[in-house]
């Protein structure tokens, strides 16, 4: 069984989510802050007439968030009916993976870090590590989990 | 079908599909005959039905739909089980509701079809009895092997037509089922008749058909008499191409458009004004021909963009047109007195939202007609006016839209209810002593729950409180109960804005714009650099400004937003009001009155509480709209502004409850005496030719809807003389039970409220003093005396024909 992903760097990581999940990549767009909002919530960006919530998913891999004026490509993915769009840095091919490549996040990750990462795609030189969409688009609250 | 009430049609249409939900339902039922949500739907919808040609005075329809009620609630309460009779007489009340509306649609009323035998045969079910002589199957027999027969004829027809004419007399002669088939021999001896060319007898064979399989779908109307009516066949060939062109008349009218499928157009409108934004830029630096098709490109783009918006948006008096008609003849059903007030008719809404609310809207309006406010002469015992008033209002409140119902009636009982339910086995003595007042009133909303002692065909079958609740509830809004006993009740229905498009503020903050709905919005004052400093003193660390002499707590919305507070030059305040309390909001900047369509915020966001959905700017910006209210409750202590409020309040609704609404006329020549009627008296204003009036005996009288209206001028009973002398005269009309009179006038002038009016008394006979109505000194007509003099008996009349009357009407505006 092969499955197919569309890829993208976010700092130096490959990231990977499956493509029936992703409606559409997009180049930058202007991000209107939510003052108040959690930290993974880049801010609002109008998506051809639709308010779609931009989320920054640094923080949740343990890096500094975007800062809110700085360009950045995004995924915009269908999570729950409503649609949300990934900052990323770069988007890359659409990838198509064979199964057997698949091994599941070690168990030295943090848990917090395995719910969002699923596992990782043994790649020629490099690792594709596979996003889980529930858990990337969740709020994100310093104070549950301090950032690490 | 023009005659046809837009009532009318509406509720033919909804009922449609509702008879289509209905077959379904309990043909499911009768294979899970335990089911709750079948039954409760099932009774939802003939309860709708019955309601609503309650309020039309469609009186077969609604004594099918009632007694076919009786027997669901036996279902629903468990005291019947489902089985083939029961579903069979179900079935058979479909039918007849069905050719009841068919009817409706095509000849604008109800009378023609025969529905005691369903009655008889549902109330038979109930009382346990056989049907009304078994013959039902064998009817139903007939009515089957009939079908055979037209089919047959309708075969043998065409083939005829193709033959000769003489052909298609044997061919019906043979066929058996000798008594209806007359009429079939009929329909296939008509071309022969009629039409010897191909053509006609093709046309008949067709009406045939379609009747044939009419008959074939609905064999149960065999005993409803139904038959006679669709099998006779002069009669179905003109009534088919009819029925075909009324039916698509409805259709066009009115097209009911799946919402997702407006909401993949806007998307799509907003795909297509990006493309249009990109081509003006690169056209921009062209000229002649591409500059020239952009600009139109985007002219359209603009248009298609409003138009799809406004598909969605309607204002609220798209439902609410219907409620005085409604309410009028509800009061005159119940005996009741109602004024009937409605405010903010202009809000808007979308217009799936809208739909969901109508159904609610008139069962809470029905609830407080029938059960809100009581007869006129206890009204009167416990030293209330005899009219009852019944407010409808709605406005955006808190990023909703709020639609309130108002009585002042009696109230909602705790104790009553309390007791009811406790009959009912809801619940125990000791956990009602646990619960508030509103708490015990609020179970009204429980299923099966009512209070009216005798189920009357009005409501008090406890389905109505239930269906608004689980309405508004689907569109993801509240209903708030707030009664007070013996002073009146209040629904509240909280509806999510979604789409709605709402006047707002937009102002800066930092470099972020932000919109304040209107709703909140109370003024602005600007303060400059140099007063700043002056104008913002300070209490305890609080910041206030004096605003005419009071003081106003002011709130930075930096500090709200968490933002750095970087004090400007300039600041705005924004004086807001919500939940009864007032505050200024200091704002960087003022930009823009502008109308915003609000989108609905992520999941996300909405738990942050501060803003109630986001909008775009014209530059495609987003810009986040606050939420008012829950700003106030998050900074504001609430009880410092409540009772400065309260008493504003007050004063408000004082001056409002004290005024009376007057029709102002004019009668008489040079002067022309401006004469004020009390607009609860009039029922109408008509326009009528002088030559229509004819006189009996001493009197004057006018044909008026098929009633001979006695007729007085105004004018003469007054001493006003010198009218200049018209053809056409103004007329005001007043119908009291089943009399009517009519009073001309030479003008009509003006509707104004007295609030404020100053006035004084004159003993003029027929009049009941003056007043100062709009700068000029009108009269008030002493409309009781004047109505006497044109119709001694009417004070006699009671409401014992009030029905009726309401039925004539209807029959008269079709």
């Amino acid at each position: 069984m092969a499955t197919s992903y569309i890829t993208f760097t976010i700092a130096d990581g490959l990231y990977g989510i499956e493509v029936l999940q992703v409606e559409e990549t997009l180049g930058h767009l202007n991000r209107t802050p939510v003052p108040l909002a959690p930290v993974n919530v880049a801010g609002l960006i109008n998506l051809r007439g639709q308010v779609v919530t931009a989320l920054d998913i640094r923080p949740k891999l343990g890096l500094e968030p975007l800062a809110p004026t700085e360009e950045s490509m995004m995924v915009v993915i269908e999570n729950g009916g409503e649609s949300l769009s990934l900052l990323v840095d770069e988007v890359g091919e659409v990838l198509t993976v064979e199964d057997a490549d698949f091994e599941p996040s070690p168990a030295s990750l943090s848990e917090q870090m395995r719910e969002l990462v699923t596992g990782a795609y043994k790649l020629p030189g490099q690792l594709l590590l596979t996003l889980d969409v529930a858990a990337a688009t969740a709020a994100y609250e310093p104070a549950a989990a301090p950032a690490a | 079908m023009d005659g046809i009430d837009e009532i009318v049609r509406e509720f033919l249409i909804e009922s449609s599909e509702n008879l289509d939900q209905l077959d379904q339902d309990l043909v499911a039922l009768e294979s899970d005959p335990g089911s709750r949500d079948l039954l409760s739907s099932i009774f939802r919808t003939i309860h709708t039905i019955k309601g609503t040609s309650g309020f039309l005075a469609l009186t077969d329809l609604e004594r099918v739909a009632h007694v076919g009620e009786n027997l669901l609630v036996e279902l629903r309460d468990g005291k019947r089980v489902m089985n083939q009779r029961t579903t069979d007489v179900l079935l058979m009340m479909v039918d007849t509701i069905r050719a009841l509306l068919t009817k409706l649609e095509e000849t604008g009323e109800e009378s023609g079809v025969e529905v005691d035998p369903t009655i008889a045969a549902i109330q038979a079910t109930l009382d346990g009895e056989p049907l009304p002589g078994e013959s039902d199957a064998a009817e139903a027999d007939t009515a089957e092997s009939d079908t055979a027969a037209s089919e047959a004829a309708a075969e043998l027809d065409s083939a005829a037509a193709a033959q000769s004419a003489a052909g298609a007399k044997p061919a019906v002669t043979t066929t058996p089922a000798p008594e209806q088939d007359s009429d079939l021999s009929v329909s296939a001896s008509e071309p022969a008749q009629l039409a010897p060319s191909a053509t006609a007898p093709a046309k008949v064979s067709k009406a045939a058909d379609k009747k044939s399989s009419f008959d074939a779908t609905v064999p149960a109307q065999a005993s409803t008499g139904i038959i006679p009516r669709t099998a006779n066949a002069p009669e179905a060939q003109e009534q088919a191409p009819a029925a075909q062109s009324s039916v698509k008349h409805s259709a066009d009218s009115s097209i009911r458009v799946d919402v997702a499928l407006l909401d993949e157009l806007m998307r799509q409108v907003g795909e297509l004004v990006l493309v249009r934004n990109h081509i003006s830029q690169l056209a921009g630096f062209e000229s002649g021909e591409l500059l020239r098709s952009s600009q139109r490109l985007s002219l359209i783009a603009s248009e298609l963009q409003d138009g799809v918006m406004k598909t969605r948006m309607q204002p609220i008096e798209h439902i609410w047109a219907k409620m005085p008609r409604v309410v009028r003849d509800l009061a005159a059903s119940c005996k009741r007195e109602v004024q009937l007030e409605m405010v903010g008719g202009e809000t808007e809404l979308d217009r799936s939202l809208l739909e969901s609310v109508k159904d609610p809207l008139t069962h809470l309006i029905r609830n407080a007609v029938d059960h809100g406010i009581e007869a006129p002469d206890v009204r009167e015992s416990v030293g209330k006016p005899r009219t009852g008033r019944l407010r409808l209002q709605a406005y955006h409140a808190g990023g909703q839209v709020v639609v309130e119902v108002t009585d002042d009636g009696a109230g909602l009982d705790p104790v009553k209810i309390g007791a009811k339910a406790i009959e009912r086995g809801l619940k125990t003595a000791d956990q009602l002593r646990l619960m508030s007042d509103s708490e015990i009133q609020n179970l009204v909303f429980h299923a099966g729950f009512s209070t009216s002692a005798a189920v009357t065909n009005i409501s008090g079958r406890g389905v109505g409180m239930d269906v608004v609740r689980s309405n508004i509830e689907e569109i993801g809004g509240v209903v708030e109960l707030e009664s007070h006993p013996g002073t009146g009740t209040t629904w509240r229905l909280r509806i999510p804005l979604t789409l709605a498009i709402m006047p707002a503020l937009t102002v800066m903050s930092g470099n972020e714009i932000y919109a304040i709905p209107q709703a909140n919005l109370l003024e602005l004052v600007a303060l400059d650099t140099r007063k700043t400093k002056e104008a913002i003193e300070e209490i305890g660390g609080c910041e206030v400004y004096r605003l005419r002499g009071g003081l106003l707590p002011l709130v930075r919305l930096t500090d709200v937003l968490g933002n750095q507070s970087q004090p400007g030059d300039n600041a705005v305040i924004a004086v807001l009001q919500a939940d009864n309390q007032r505050f200024g909001l200091i704002v960087d900047h003022v930009l823009d009155n502008q109308e915003i369509v609000v989108k609905p915020l992520s999941s996300l966001l909405k738990s942050i509480g501060l803003y109630a959905g986001a909008t775009l700017m014209g530059d495609g910006q987003v810009a986040l709209i606050l939420d008012i209210p829950a700003i106030t409750r998050r900074e504001l202590n609430a009880d410092v502004t409540d009772a400065l409020a309260l008493e504003v309040n007050k004063h408000v609704e004082a001056a409002v409850a004290d005024s009376t609404e007057y029709l102002v006329v004019g009668v008489g020549g040079s002067p022309l005496r401006r004469i004020a009627i009390a607009l609860a008296d009039v029922t109408r204003l008509e326009m009528f030719q002088v030559s229509q009036l004819e006189a009996v005996g001493s009197r004057e009288v006018i044909q008026y809807r098929g009633d001979i209206v006695p007729v007085r001028w105004l004018g003469s009973l007054l001493g006003a003389f010198g009218a200049p002398e018209t053809a056409e005269k103004p007329t005001v009309i007043f119908t009291r039970g089943d009399k009517t009179v009519a009073l001309v006038v030479d003008e009509i002038i003006e509707i104004l409220d007295d609030s404020g009016a100053v006035s004084s008394e004159v003993s003029n006979p027929g009049l009941l003093g003056s007043i100062v109505l709009n700068g000029a000194v009108t009269e008030i007509l002493d409309t009781p005396a004047a109505l006497v003099a044109a119709d001694p008996t009417y004070f006699d009349a009671d409401f014992a024909h009030a029905d009726e009357m309401a039925f004539d009407e209807i029959l008269a505006g079709a």
